[in-house]
């Protein structure tokens, strides 16, 4: 009952016309950079993070939200008229809805999209609601050994558990770590890797680093492919609407999505692309007309999207509640409430109880939004998929510099985004994933300090991390996690020689 | 024979001869993290001070760094390095004008020629890597975004961008 009094609270804190204004840019905005493939979400936060320096915290806040929010829907239309998925998350949607798109059905699979990632961002939004206050009940009893334990919990799911390679995840997200040792030492005020060079002192902007990565890193990624050859974008033919035998066959997806996304993204995993790949297959086990799947079947879009969305508030949950970033956009975001000397957290739900039940509800009003917004919308956002590519990419680019140089009009940043750029681009030719290195430079410089106060508190006793019961517990599923998918992998090869 | 081998090679992920250049850069940042550790002073009273956690991760680079090399020699099998597809479809041109175009915007700002004329040579470029050929086009295009873009963020939202001789006669 309290929570739904504290939702209430924040729904009054979310629906000042200010606010509603924020969260109205911020789908929008997250729409338009959804559908732009070269462009994702936690790109435009990152671009957003110097421009937003001297506005209202609670605004900007739920307006990279919102952000988050639009990005998913853009993508999942992108998706289904072009086939290029605009995030990894939105594969299983491409699968599916194009083959709808190009058998003329473009508007219920569009439709089924939108709707599905309605209810599963409503219903996944209610279930954070309850759920962080229990998490923040928890963490409020963690001594800085367990967040230590926690963070490198988070380190190995996000780098290691899901991705392609155990290896290269954790080479990526090395080298972040390596970029957050960068710079003053906040407790001694000594220089580290800062090789006498001022700019350095500051330590590496995450606002340079993601710009680096995801912006020029992918259009150099591109342009190193580039054919001269444009993708065709599929109209949208026929009714909009679905029938009912649409509905009644995605609503039970839809369910089974958010089964799927929420707990997986609440769980420090990190990521949407697991969920929504296990919803396409567990759909397809389930359909009544599995000869359909690969022909375009509805169920394969409803499922994965709405686990897509599920699994995007899910991942508020770590984010909120203890201040863990588990994918790139969440690690954005958490850069965006430090722009502001805001701690996410479990204090955060006492010190600043306005906002974070402010954002919690302008999930709901943002989703809303989105259903209402982009559906009749969808005529305009699939005139955008026909830019053309040079002027498109050019566009990122400038956008890209002006919000690096906005953050610090200095040659040397630049010189900075540079390298990361490059950087960004070697690691996509050689499969590296990007989103490592991004969490590793912002949350690395947070389990470094736990760490310290830990041994602080424990007079230099290494042993405290497996002493107390909870850090030790965190710490062994942090190895299992590391090791499983490597044991998985030998498994499989192994039935592999067997065969 | 030529397709199976480009299949194998990205499942597996990136080549041998990349995976050995990895490992040694790893090995090579590991040891500068920990040369730099070394610079710090000792300490506080009680715990660990500021070097504890480079050499911690200077350890786990060196630690990937072994483990890139040991990948890199099992996968060491010099004919199919031969026939590896991988540079053939590399459009370096593009790559180049964008880098290029970047490098172009770093010496506007270092020389003060300011942001206007860095972001519209750095938007020329970009289009020329996408094939769109450099001409009174993308001029157009590139100085009817950029002079918008400075007006905006530098009047409406109070940011400072680089200034030059270009932004000094517009702001005046």
């Amino acid at each position: 009952m309290e929570t739904f009094n504290l939702l209430w609270s924040g729904l009054v804190v979310a629906l000042t016309p200010a606010n509603l204004l924020f969260a109205g840019i911020g789908v929008l905005l997250g729409t338009l950079v959804g559908i732009l493939p070269g462009i994702s979400p936690s790109l435009t936060v990152a671009l957003l993070l110097p421009i937003t320096f001297k506005m209202d915290p609670t605004g900007s806040i739920i307006m990279f939200a919102g952000i988050y929010f639009g990005g998913m829907y853009g993508s999942s239309t992108t998706a289904i008229l072009l086939n290029t998925p605009g995030e990894a998350a939105s594969i299983a949607t491409a699968i599916e809805g194009h083959r709808m798109a190009r058998a003329g059905r473009g508007g219920p699979a569009l439709s089924t999209a939108a709707i599905g990632s309605f209810v599963a961002g409503t219903v996944a939004t209610i279930c954070l609601a309850f759920l962080a206050p229990v998490l923040v009940d928890l963490a409020v009893k963690f001594g800085p050994w367990d967040y230590f334990a926690l963070m490198v919990l988070a380190f190995v799911t996000v780098s290691a558990t899901f991705g392609s390679s155990v290896l290269r995840g954790i080479t990526s997200l090395s080298l972040g770590l390596v970029l957050g040792l960068v710079g003053i030492d906040k407790l001694t005020g000594q220089a580290r890797l800062s090789f006498g060079m001022p700019a350095l002192l500051d330590g590496v902007s995450v606002t340079t680093l993601a710009v680096g990565l995801f912006a020029i890193g992918e259009a150099l990624h591109i342009a190193s492919r580039y054919r001269g050859v444009a993708e065709a974008v599929e109209t949208v033919r026929g009714s909009l609407w679905m029938t009912l035998d649409d509905w009644k066959r995605s609503w039970k997806p839809w369910l089974r999505g958010i089964g799927l996304g929420f707990p997986i993204g609440a769980l420090p995993a990190g990521g949407a692309e697991v969920p929504t790949l296990l919803s396409y297959t567990i759909e397809r086990k389930l359909a009544v007309k599995p000869e359909e799947f690969g022909q375009g079947a509805i169920e394969g879009v409803a499922g994965p999207e709405a686990a897509n969305n599920a699994a995007a508030t899910g991942t508020m949950v770590p984010l909120l509640a203890l201040g863990l970033p588990t994918s790139a956009t969440a690690a954005m975001l958490l850069a965006g409430f430090q722009q502001y000397g805001i701690v996410p957290g479990p204090l955060l739900f006492v010190t600043n109880a306005d906002l974070v039940w402010g954002l919690i509800a302008s999930f709901l009003i943002g989703n809303l939004m989105l259903l209402v917004l982009n559906l009749p919308l969808v005529g305009l956002w699939v005139r955008l998929l026909a830019i053309p590519q040079p002027w498109l990419y050019a566009g990122i680019l400038v956008f890209a510099a002006m919000g690096t140089l906005a953050a610090n009009p200095s040659a040397v940043e630049l010189a900075m985004l540079f390298t990361f750029g490059f950087m960004g681009y070697l690691l996509r030719c050689w499969d590296y994933p990007i989103a490592p290195m991004i969490v590793g430079l912002i949350l690395g410089p947070m389990a470094e300090s736990q760490f310290r106060r830990a041994l602080q508190i424990s007079m230099g006793d290494g042993w405290v991390f497996f002493k107390e019961p909870t850090s030790a517990c965190l710490l062994a599923l942090a190895v299992l996690a590391l090791i499983a998918p490597l044991i998985f992998k030998r498994l499989r090869q192994f039935k592999a020689e067997d065969a | 024979m030529g397709d199976v081998n480009h299949d194998t090679s990205n499942a597996a992920g990136p080549p041998w001869k990349v995976l050995a250049a990895v490992g040694v850069a790893l090995l090579a940042l590991a040891a500068l993290v920990y040369v730099n550790s070394r610079d710090l002073s000792a300490p506080a009273i009680a715990g660990v001070g500021p070097a504890a956690a480079q050499l911690l991760v200077a350890g786990l680079l060196a630690l990937l760094g072994v483990v890139h090399l040991i990948q890199a020699y099992r996968q060491y099998v010099p004919v199919q390095a031969e026939i590896m597809p991988a540079n053939s479809n590399v459009n370096t041109t593009g790559v180049l004008w964008i880098l290029g175009g970047l490098m172009a915007l770093m010496i506007c700002v270092a020389t003060g020629a300011g942001f206007v004329l860095g972001a519209s040579s750095l938007f020329v470029a970009t289009a020329r890597a996408f094939g769109q050929p450099i001409g009174i086009k993308s001029t157009a295009i590139a100085f009817s975004l950029t002079l918008p873009v400075y007006l905006v963020f530098t009047k409406g939202l109070g940011l400072s961008l680089p200034t030059g001789l270009l932004e000094r006669l517009l702001t005046v």
